[in-house]
């Protein structure tokens, strides 16, 4: 492993906070109505000064109104996702934990889909969205406590046992219901399609209140890291950490996807790529994923609105599936190249055997 | 002292207790060290001792208070681990790894400061692990990882005022030597040995290569099956037939030729 020179890592401070001041007036030009960047950029400024609401500026409507929201709320969803893949990561010691092994967002689908076959009224999805996703969350706790204490091996196994099932009931419901079919799809596969800043007071109370604990405890998450009896060791009450840690990551899931539908490998990708250029520090690297995890849903969003002709969408989860999958193949490529591990020989075969059983996982970096 | 008394543990689940009726101690300034076949209770113990383990009966007694009555924090700053290598070394450098180590000095959602960082400097200076302080640790060797982790243990038992007394700290060694070569198992035990010196510190110790224990540990305590064999020095133990008992090995027993501690030669073809 490289060593994280203090060159590449201002370098990608620079870049990212570089690229998100870009990006969200420059994501502001893609749609309908065509506009010019200069006029985009005054649009904002008079949008941020609140100044300029001409009655019946049409632009401004569409600058301000329209595409500047669902820029916020692509960015804060990617963000609130690629955080949370940290943390759950980071709590879970799983490279494959992110908020859907967790059920959390198949919770959220379920809700909405639910709430779509049921006929509830439209303003109300999202919260049925939150509902579902809070009662996957509390059934997926639930069946890992009840083989004792929380452990990780058996929350990652309750959360795809989860995920599963709720799976099935949506396709039951896709089944029955075949006019719903379209509504849940959308849920299904993810999109900002009609968002706007009511969506956005919908997910900050949660948001906000999810991130509270992950900020508090980011150094904790250091410590996590290493694995219980070394948190203990170290005087961290483990066990307290990690469900402050978890309920505050399943806020934060639970509310993005409950304004955006299920998007995905942000959660999954992010935390990947950015640990491999700032290192395993959870507060830079929460930060960093954050940046990331926004930038890289918020151009999602612009492709998939502007890659279909006449005002149709794709749904914004396939973009990032089409582009996170690829990406994946590579990241595994790359884990699982040789790499030169004097430890791992050595520690394997110099391990008392009545011991072996405890701490003979594969090293990673 | 810390102290053992008729420590029985049972691991969750496990109908034969991990340990059964064990005492033992050790004092200020003063090597124990835990010796026995694989399986026979020595990582145990030392989870019993430093308060990690819920013991069916008996206590593990720090200057007379249950160690388990102690706040996670509390007891982190009066013992510290160097643990068997972890499964996950993250990708942190060395400096970062000491500093956790300053966790438990803490203050509720404080930050590490310059006190911590300067005792971080000192404690790699002491394990000799300051010219690896900005290198990633899972590009280490395992000796050189073992004494980073030394280092984080100096530094999480070190007060923060008064440096330079007698410190209350207590370490716990798991299989320190497993898997390094000679010199770096040597270097890493004459650091412990000097930090011992110098601060009167306690150390607990389950080793394997009972040459190694000789040399260092004051005391030894004998563990099969989980039950003690047998406790004193080096000296009183190291007889054919107790090391014979303890292990199922035939050992000749020669004075080391320039310590004149006893050194344990393994016989070949006599296994049982």
């Amino acid at each position: 492993m490289k060593l994280h020179s203090r060159a590449r890592v201002s370098l990608f401070w620079a870049v990212a906070l570089g690229a998100v001041c870009l990006s969200v007036p420059a994501a502001c030009l893609f749609g309908h109505y065509p506009l010019e960047f200069s006029r985009v950029l005054r649009l904002l400024a008079a949008g941020l000064s609140g100044s300029g609401a001409a009655d019946g500026d049409t632009a401004y409507l569409v600058v301000n109104g329209i595409r500047l929201s669902r820029v916020c709320l692509a960015f804060l969803a990617g963000a609130g996702l690629a955080a949370s893949g940290v943390v759950f990561q980071g709590i879970l010691r799983n490279p494959l934990a992110d908020p859907f092994t967790l059920g959390v967002s198949g919770g959220a689908a379920f809700g909405a889909a639910l709430a779509i076959s049921t006929g509830l009224a439209a303003a109300l999805l999202p919260v049925a969205a939150f509902a579902g996703a809070a009662t996957a969350l509390l059934l997926v706790l639930f069946l890992a406590q009840a083989g004792g204490s929380l452990r990780r091996e058996t929350l990652v196994l309750a959360g795809v046992v989860v995920a599963a099932f709720l799976s099935a009931l949506i396709s039951l419901i896709k089944a029955l219901d075949e006019e719903s079919v379209p509504g849940i799809v959308f849920w299904v596969m993810g999109s900002f399609q009609n968002r706007g800043w009511d969506d956005i007071g919908l997910l900050l109370p949660g948001f906000v209140l999810g991130l509270l604990p992950i900020l508090f405890l980011a150094r904790e998450l250091d410590i996590l890291a290493l694995g219980d009896d070394e948190a203990l060791r170290l005087g961290c009450n483990a066990p307290r950490a990690r469900l402050w840690l978890l309920l505050g990551a399943s806020a934060v899931t639970a509310s993005c996807v409950a304004v955006s539908g299920v998007i995905g490998f942000v959660g999954l990708i992010v935390p990947h790529l950015v640990r491999l250029i700032l290192g395993s520090r959870h507060v830079p690297l929460l930060i960093g994923s954050a940046l990331v995890g926004g930038l890289l849903l918020l151009w999602s969003d612009v492709l998939a609105r502007s890659l279909l002709s006449e005002g149709r969408e794709l749904p914004v989860g396939v973009i990032t599936a089409l582009l996170g999958g690829p990406f994946f193949c590579l990241l595994l490529h790359r884990a699982a190249r040789p790499q030169a591990r004097p430890l791992t020989r050595s520690s394997a075969t110099s391990r008392p055997a009545g011991q072996a059983g405890k701490d003979d996982g594969a090293t990673r970096c | 002292m810390l102290a053992g008394k008729h420590i029985t543990a049972h691991y969750p689940g496990a109908a034969v207790p991990a340990l059964h009726d064990v005492s033992c101690h050790v004092d200020r300034g003063e090597i124990l060290g835990v010796l026995g076949p694989n399986g026979s209770g020595k990582s145990t113990l030392l989870s019993a001792l430093s308060g990690m383990l819920a013991l069916r009966e008996g206590t593990a007694l720090l200057d007379g208070v249950d160690v388990t009555a102690l706040s996670h924090r509390e007891r982190a700053r009066r013992m510290a681990w160097v643990p068997q290598r972890p499964e996950n070394i993250p990708d942190l450098t060395v400096r970062d790894m000491v500093l956790m180590g300053r966790y438990a000095h803490l203050p509720f959602l404080g930050r590490y400061g310059a006190g911590d960082k300067a005792l971080v400097e000192a404690a790699m200076r002491e394990a000799d692990v300051e010219r690896l302080a900005d290198r990633s640790a899972c590009t280490l060797s395992g000796g050189e990882f073992q004494r980073a982790l030394a280092a984080r243990a100096f530094a999480q038992c070190a007060p923060a005022q008064d440096f330079s007394g007698e410190h209350d700290e207590t370490f716990f060694l798991d299989e320190p030597s497993a898997g390094l070569d000679a010199a770096h198992a040597v270097a890493l035990f004459d650091t412990v040995r000097q930090r011992v010196a110098r601060y009167g510190s306690r150390v607990v110790v389950a080793i394997h290569d009972c040459n190694l224990a000789a040399l260092y540990c004051d005391r030894m305590v004998f563990l099969q099956g989980g039950r003690v064999l047998a406790s004193g020095t080096v000296t009183e133990l190291y007889t054919e037939s107790m090391l014979y008992a303890l292990y199922g090995a035939r050992f000749s027993i020669v004075p080391h030729p320039t310590t004149g501690l006893p050194q344990a030669l393994l016989i070949p073809g006599e296994s049982a």
